[in-house]
């Protein structure tokens, strides 16, 4: 199977879209860059919750490795344009660890054992010291000369296409297919010849690494990290939310989730500052409750040509 | 040293009693309708809050206004159970997102109601002195009504019809589905009576947190539910109990003795990263729990 042309087309045209208004003007810049870092974190996180089905509450932690990773290795002196992407071998190296460790039990216990990671590192940093213990590390001193923010956008922006062109792969390849047969029915899989460990924990590094890049760049334009600051449960509900609301286990879900998620937050920010976290859950609620397709689900219900494009 | 141990022990021993049940309702939930109620935490919150304003504006004090959280904490689990929970059990992932978005609302609504600041209640009625101990009177009395619910919960879980429909339903729910128990209302009614407990465990929580209550505090509580749960074996409020024993006392004396050893460790971060070790070392060697399977 091949995927159909016109998709390449439309996602094309999104992201140069969301490169002429990064050019226009730096407030914009800004707001593009912050749509496409939750565009990474929702779909590299769509890789594992909407192909596999698996709950991952733990992205925040792979930003946070990476952003310590980042930040530990930039202030001995490394290169900072190569320590984003060490940041992201290094949440792929927890992820094998974690994997390794929770696909062998029960699948129920994937998302708490996500979560845990989470509020565990940072407990860890804050108790022992290392890294700068409670007060993080600052970072100006050492990375300061060297920042650019439209470099850092284009790190984004390529990362964000090879995703994107990863699940457009995946959604006619052998393993893709493998991933969804499990999560439809894991036995059933399994007996056709599936290997559910290994091609689970494939997926799981594999989003793994996205995350941790993030992480770096979070780390390299904040300046700062906090173990507060980078072990946020809030980047795990983002990502959560937008995959949600753009449709989990499609291509331009997470894409379209991130545009309308962080406009709408901007819009909302402005007129209502205190009340957006309150509107986003409710959200959720609403999506899980009514809509559980999101909204690529929802318009490719209402049109058949639309969905051969909108995959 | 001595003393400070004996201390922390008793204060342990205390605090364990009000995270049992919170863990036991939590485990009942997952066990009866084979969900994680990610919101379990944030009842307690609002039963907290409602023992502050029941403190504030009728003045009683949160051992006298338990049974109306009670009535309060068992509405609000029939009205979240009946517009929300019913609705999102069919599957486990989507009740899982469902109910970590109804925290975060839970949290966002508790904010703009009683703003993000710290509240306490100044209930005090002096303290009880025995040789180096000494324990506010507070305490005790919130003590024994928490062992005083937890017996109840003993009695409606071994000696009443509705004990044994949810016991049955934790084993099979089919099963009991064709022994006459009635499915649905037992659900409804077992969520009912987990928040319920929820909202008591607020209550006894208000008196010991020393720094007073938060709308966050539900997040920190949650992980330390889901621990608790995972030790004692999800699905058995008994296990819950077990498990809080055991992380109330870890949490107290680990900072006083082991961990004094080690004088570059900060010891009050350092203790939950330990129990969350411990949450990861049951998970790989036993999964079901130190209770698993036996309700």
């Amino acid at each position: 199977m091949k995927v159909n042309k016109n998709s390449y087309i439309l996602a094309g045209v999104i992201y140069a879209i969301l490169v002429v208004f990064s050019l226009i003007s730096s407030a914009y810049a800004e707001l593009i860059y912050s749509i496409l870092f939750l565009m990474v974190l929702a779909q590299s996180l769509n890789i594992v919750f909407g192909f596999a089905g698996l709950v991952n509450l733990g992205h925040a932690a792979f930003v946070g490795i990476g952003a310590y990773t980042f930040a530990i290795l930039s202030s001995q002196g490394f290169n900072p344009y190569i320590a984003i992407f060490l940041g992201g071998f290094s949440s792929c190296a927890l992820a094998f660890v974690i994997g390794f460790i929770v696909f062998r039990v029960k699948e129920i216990f994937f998302p708490i054992a996500t979560a845990i990671l989470v509020t565990a590192i940072p407990y860890f940093i804050i108790g022992t010291g290392v890294a700068g213990g409670y007060y993080g590390i600052t970072l100006y001193l050492y990375v300061g000369s060297v920042y650019n923010p439209y470099i850092l956008l284009f790190i984004l922006l390529v990362l964000s296409i090879i995703i994107t062109l990863i699940t457009f792969r995946m959604t006619v390849s052998p393993f893709g297919y493998a991933l969804k047969a499990l999560r439809e029915d894991y036995d059933a899989a399994e007996t056709t010849g599936v290997n559910a460990f290994r091609c689970r924990l494939i997926a799981f590094v594999l989003c793994a690494f996205f995350p941790g890049v993030a992480g770096g760049l979070m780390a390299f334009k904040t300046f700062w990290v906090t173990p507060s600051g980078a072990f946020n449960m809030m980047y795990s509900g983002e990502a959560i939310l937008v995959t949600l609301l753009g449709g989990s286990g499609s291509v331009f879900g997470p894409i379209i989730g991130s545009l309308i998620y962080e406009i709408l937050k901007d819009v909302l920010m402005r007129n209502v500052p205190g009340f957006q976290m309150l509107i986003f859950s409710l959200l959720v609620i609403v999506i899980v409750l009514f809509a559980p397709e999101g909204v690529v689900g929802y318009i490719k219900d209402r049109s058949k040509r639309v969905s051969k494009i909108l995959r | 040293m001595f003393e400070l141990i004996i201390q922390s022990l008793i204060y342990g021993i205390i605090i364990s009693a009000v995270y049992g049940i919170l863990a036991m309702g939590f485990s009942l939930v997952a066990g009866i309708m084979r969900i994680l109620n990610l919101a379990h935490a944030d009842f307690l919150t609002l039963g907290a809050y409602i023992a502050y304003w029941l403190w504030v504006f009728l003045s009683l004090n949160p051992v006298l206004s338990l049974p109306l959280s009670l009535v309060f904490g068992f509405v609000f689990g029939i009205v979240s159970f009946r517009l929300l929970i019913n609705k999102v059990a069919i599957s486990p992932d989507s009740a899982l997102i469902a109910t970590f978005a109804l925290s975060g609302a839970m949290q966002e609504s508790m904010k703009l109601a009683w703003t993000p600041n710290y509240r306490g209640l100044p209930w005090t009625m002096g303290s009880i002195s025995y040789s180096f101990l000494t324990l506010p009177t507070t305490y005790i009395v919130t003590f024994i009504a928490n062992i005083a619910i937890i017996l109840v919960v003993y009695m409606i879980t071994f000696k009443t019809f509705f004990g044994k429909a949810f016991r049955a339903l934790t084993m099979d729910r089919s099963a009991a589905a064709l022994c006459g128990v009635n499915v649905n209302a037992t659900l409804a009614y077992g969520f009912a009576f987990a928040s319920a407990l929820a909202f008591t465990g607020g209550n006894l929580y208000v008196v010991y947190a020393s720094s007073g209550i938060h709308p966050y505090m539900g997040s920190g509580l949650m992980i330390k539910a889901i621990v608790i749960a995972t030790v004692g074996g999800m699905g058995n409020p008994w296990g819950a109990l077990i498990g809080g024993i055991f992380i109330g006392l870890l949490e107290q004396l680990l900072p006083v003795t082991v961990l004094k050893l080690f004088p570059t460790v900060e010891p009050f971060s350092f203790t939950p990263f330990i129990y969350l070790l411990i949450f990861l070392i049951v998970l790989i060697i036993r999964p079901r729990g130190l209770l698993g399977g036996r309700v």
